[in-house]
């Protein structure tokens, strides 16, 4: 940082005690990956753009509307129809020149997300989605790359910090280990559906640059392990904490082929409040006769079931051989809990009766974990 | 015992802090929103406890700080 210009643009910042040029050198040679370019992706965009982060991708595959405009301060009233990502862009490059800006004008799927966040440092999550934030949450844990989420409703706000590598050099908590699975389609409306006071994402998305520039620059304490939550009708900021759970990281795809196989757009809770049992249940109607396990996982995959009896039914067989089980109780299982979800749903629908399926939730992956622990004797 | 709510919880239950009495446990206390407000079992949501989220089976003292969290989607 020996250009004057350079000195004078961030001189404010790089004067501030423990700060200085280290600092301001850790943000210019950053790249920070900001998904969602609207209530919370403007001021995101906006104050690190300011800020001098070397590098900066603007994920948005949607357009400009009059109703965006109360909150998205990025754009104007002649903006209304143009690209989010293009807008965003031209302003922001006005703002800060020395910010190489990066446009994806797509909308993020199980295809391009790990790509693309593999070329970035710090993943930010200013999505208006259930879908895309569980992706993104379980591409970044893939990836290992810290996620700084902050989401809106009303007038209210949270904010966290997930998946940083922690004092012993495992991962900190991330969004599945706070909601472990996502809410029913409807369940939570966003922010058409709920209202959102547009100043609202400005202090969050604000929060969110904040916690991204104290990542990167290693000053202050970060949102690790905590929710914050942010209220504007009380003026209240409360900081919870949580821990990592087994049960919650079973959600997650092992790998990224079984990333690739989600389907984040119609994965919910649906099926989980009407079919899933824990560990502790499964073992209990394991002892019961009239009890049938059903693992829908292909031959090869792991890990393998030898600690009880089963039937092998691959989820794409299970609707022509449904008919073999008219009495029984059956329990569907798989690796981490999602495809026994849709097994069960699928029987349910077959027979038109949800009472004698289950799916374990977690999957078997969960559920060796806690036998381990228990054998452990913690 | 006074339990904070937020987000759309508080479409349910009219005001941001509710009163349910002789809370022992987080399964009691989820038990007593069900009867009291039925619609909370087509809503997700965790349980604070002291400021701590919660899961499984927890013990609520009488002075504790219960609040209870769903997730937002909004952007």
């Amino acid at each position: 940082m020996e250009d004057k210009n350079l000195h004078e643009r961030y001189q404010r910042q790089v004067i501030l005690k423990g700060f200085g040029a280290p600092a301001q050198n850790a943000l210019l040679n950053a790249k920070v990956l900001v998904i969602g370019a609207g209530g919370l992706g403007c001021p995101v965009l906006q104050y690190l753009t300011a800020a001098g982060i070397g590098c900066i991708g603007v994920v948005d595959d949607d357009v400009i509307s009059l109703s965006n405009l109360h909150r998205q301060v990025l754009f104007d009233s002649n903006d209304i129809g143009k690209p989010k990502t293009r807008v965003a862009i031209i302003k922001l490059r006005m703002m800060n020149p020395d910010t190489k800006l990066v446009e994806y004008q797509i909308r993020l799927d199980n295809n391009n997300c790990l790509d693309i966040i593999s070329g970035y440092d710090i993943i930010v999550d200013c999505t208006d989605n259930f879908a895309s934030r569980y992706m993104i949450n379980d591409a970044c844990v893939l990836k290992g790359k810290p996620l700084v989420y902050a989401a809106v409703s009303g007038f209210e706000g949270q904010v966290a910090v997930f998946n940083v590598v922690g004092k012993g050099k495992e991962r900190t908590g991330n969004y599945r280990d706070l909601f472990p699975v996502q809410p029913k389609k409807g369940e939570v409306l966003n922010c058409a559906e709920a209202g959102v006071l547009g100043v609202l994402p400005g202090i969050t998305g604000s929060l969110q640059a904040n916690e991204v520039i104290k990542l990167i620059t290693g000053i202050g304490a970060k949102l690790v392990n905590q929710l914050l939550t942010y209220n504007a009708i009380h003026n209240q900021f409360i900081v919870y904490e949580y821990n990592s759970s087994i049960q919650s990281s079973a959600f997650i795809p092992a790998n990224e082929t079984d990333f690739l196989k989600m389907n984040y757009e119609n994965e919910c809770t649906a099926y989980i409040d009407h079919f899933g049992i824990n560990a502790e249940k499964f073992d209990e109607m394991l002892l019961q006769s009239n009890t049938k396990v059903i693992d829908v996982r292909e031959p090869h995959e792991l890990p393998f079931v030898t600690e009880f009896e089963f039937t092998r039914i691959p989820l794409e067989e299970l609707k022509r051989k449904l008919n073999e089980f008219t009495k029984e109780n059956i329990i569907f299982i798989c690796q981490t809990g999602v495809r026994s979800m849709q097994a069960a749903a699928i029987a349910a629908d077959h027979f038109d009766n949800s009472s004698r399926f289950f799916s374990l939730q977690g999957g078997i992956v969960a559920w060796k974990k806690i036998h381990e622990m228990n054998h452990n004797g913690n | 015992m006074n339990i904070m709510i937020f987000g759309q919880l508080e479409e349910i239950t009219g005001t941001s802090v509710i009163a349910i009495n002789r809370v022992t446990d987080t399964e009691f206390l989820i038990k007593a929103l069900y009867e009291k407000f039925p619609l909370f079992k087509e809503k997700m949501f965790v349980v604070a406890v002291d400021k701590k989220i919660v899961t499984g089976k927890t013990q609520i003292v009488e002075q504790a700080k219960v609040a209870l969290l769903p997730p937002f989607s909004g952007g």
